[in-house]
């Protein structure tokens, strides 16, 4: 038990100290959007799946977005930058526009699903 | 060219069927005896029907022209009575099994008398509607339940049987309460037949047999399946009634003529001829927002899934003494809404005009439905309605928008949006490196 307590409190000061800030704000925005999620699904435990398609398209709208911004995260990670990697040469602003691109599409998906 | 060959023999098919059918209004009746006594014994029954509107033509087995259809083809009447056990088939020319089979078909109502004295081509008549007659000869006994009063008239042989089982329609036997004597025939029904009925039965203790000699076999019926009176009623709306007395209807039983009256004019088609009128179908737009009801036109072809739809009709029944269309009113009319299964069935409402209605939802299931009204009792005629509708989804702004329970998710998607759009302009313009 105390050693599980030791490696959290390891692995937060390690996260704390060699993860870039940028990176710390994607991880803040994902924790948001998966919280989003989870409410939604507790949520359609207790009242039922009466309108379905709002509701494939609230989840789905979450999971799109985290999908996505797990993708741009990736991407923009320096430690990502090497040769093992597809993504050496990427420009961290065309990842981006990129992100907003998908996003964009993912979220006309949604406005027209959900009724 | 052959379509329009085609076309013509269709139109000629129509014409043949519309020359062909018989309005059982028609009070037009033919009365077909063996001999002039036999009409005369029976003259209260004829003038009974004379009084109540039916005009009848007597003729004797040896006249020459018995046809029931003039040079045309056309039917000259509507009811036919026989009451010629003895020469049916045999001197009457012109007016064989068949042109009665044929008269049935087309809509005529027959009643036919048989007794003790028939002859082979009266039974073979009452075989072609379902029912065999015991041998000529024979006579329905019982020992017990027997007229005293009668039996003597009869030779004494317990032959003026009581008959103890009448038909429970009112509409067949009318509210007679006396008792009924018969002395004639036993008859069994062919089991299965699902149009002929037993009107007028024996006692458990009654069968059919010669009355003079012992029994050695078993009798051809016994007990409550001796019957004396059966009526058929066709699906086309004729009727034929079937006795094997001609004695149950003499003036010599007066007994019995209110009951022999009541069913030749039922088998006539007096009572208990029904049918549809004015049938008609509707939504009932009813919006869950707005509490007002509005009507769409009637009778569409199509309806649309879960559609409050309102059916309704009326039902008559034809008044033979008025001469007119009256309203029926009855609590165990059903209407279906069927696609290959019923999936609603509800009694129709009615008021006191004969108008029924009632009201349903449209289940929630695309498909070619028919609206189904068919309703079978013993003594009236079968009256069948079926039209079909198609049932077809909701259409893609027909769905109900804004629904209450559903505003999580769309705060959940509208805080995605928002969300992307602080999260990107904070990740393309924020400090990122501090």
């Amino acid at each position: 038990m105390t050693s599980i307590w030791e490696a959290s409190k390891q692995l937060l000061y390690h996260y704390k100290n060699t993860v870039p800030y940028h990176l710390k704000v994607i991880d803040a925005f994902l924790l948001y959007v998966f919280s989003t999620a989870a409410i939604q699904f507790v949520y359609v435990l207790f009242v039922g799946t009466f309108p379905f398609n709002a509701f494939l398209a609230g989840f789905f709208s979450c999971a799109g977005v985290f999908v996505l911004t797990v993708a741009l995260r990736m991407q923009v990670n320096p430690r990502n930058q090497n040769a093992a990697n597809r993504w050496e040469k990427v420009n961290p602003y065309r990842a981006y526009v990129e992100w907003l691109f998908c996003n964009l599409i993912l979220h006309i998906a949604v406005i027209n699903f959900i009724g | 060219m052959s379509g329009r060959v085609q076309i013509f023999v269709l139109v000629l098919c129509y014409v043949v069927v519309l020359v062909e059918s018989i309005s059982f209004m028609d009070p037009k009746v033919l009365v077909v005896v063996d001999n002039k006594q036999l009409y005369q014994s029976h003259s209260m029954l004829f003038s009974t029907l004379e009084e109540s509107g039916y005009e009848l033509s007597v003729k004797t087995t040896q006249d020459t022209n018995l046809s029931l259809t003039s040079e045309l083809g056309d039917y000259l009447f509507s009811h036919l009575v026989l009451l010629c056990p003895k020469t049916f088939g045999m001197t009457t020319r012109g007016l064989e099994r068949q042109d009665i089979l044929d008269f049935v078909e087309a809509g005529g109502n027959v009643v036919v008398f048989a007794n003790s004295d028939y002859e082979e081509p009266t039974s073979k008549l009452f075989e072609s509607f379902g029912c065999e007659l015991d041998e000529p000869k024979s006579l329905v006994l019982d020992h017990i339940h027997y007229s005293k009063d009668w039996d003597s008239q009869f030779g004494g042989k317990h032959t003026a049987v009581i008959a103890d089982g009448v038909c429970q329609s009112s509409v067949i036997v009318g509210d007679n309460k006396s008792t009924i004597i018969y002395h004639g025939i036993g008859m069994g029904i062919f089991p299965k037949r699902e149009w002929i009925f037993p009107i007028l039965w024996g006692s458990p203790c009654s069968y059919s047999y010669f009355p003079d000699t012992r029994v050695v076999e078993l009798p051809i019926v016994s007990g409550e399946e001796t019957v004396m009176v059966a009526g058929l009623q066709s699906r086309n709306g004729a009727r034929v009634l079937l006795t094997g007395s001609t004695d149950i209807c003499a003036n010599t039983l007066p007994h019995n003529s209110a009951f022999c009256s009541w069913v030749v004019r039922w088998a006539l088609g007096q009572r208990g001829m029904l049918r549809i009128r004015n049938w008609r179908h509707r939504t009932l737009m009813n919006q869950s927002t707005t509490h007002a009801v509005s009507f769409s036109s009637s009778n569409p072809t199509t309806y649309r899934v879960e559609d409050e739809v309102e059916f309704s009709m009326d039902m008559e029944e034809w008044d033979g003494i008025e001469r007119r269309w009256k309203p029926f009113i009855a609590k165990d009319v059903q209407l279906e809404f069927i696609m290959l299964d019923p999936y609603i069935r509800k009694n129709l409402s009615v008021t006191e005009k004969g108008s029924y209605s009632t009201r349903f939802r449209i289940p929630d299931r695309i498909g070619v439905y028919k609206f189904s009204v068919e309703y079978y009792r013993r003594g009236y005629s079968p009256v069948r309605l079926s039209q079909e509708i198609s049932v077809r989804p909701f259409r893609h702004d027909e769905y109900e928008r804004f629904i209450l329970q559903a505003y999580p998710y769309y705060a959940a998607a509208w805080s995605m949006l928002l969300g992307v759009v602080i999260f990107g302009f904070l990740f393309l313009h924020g400090k990122m490196n501090p």
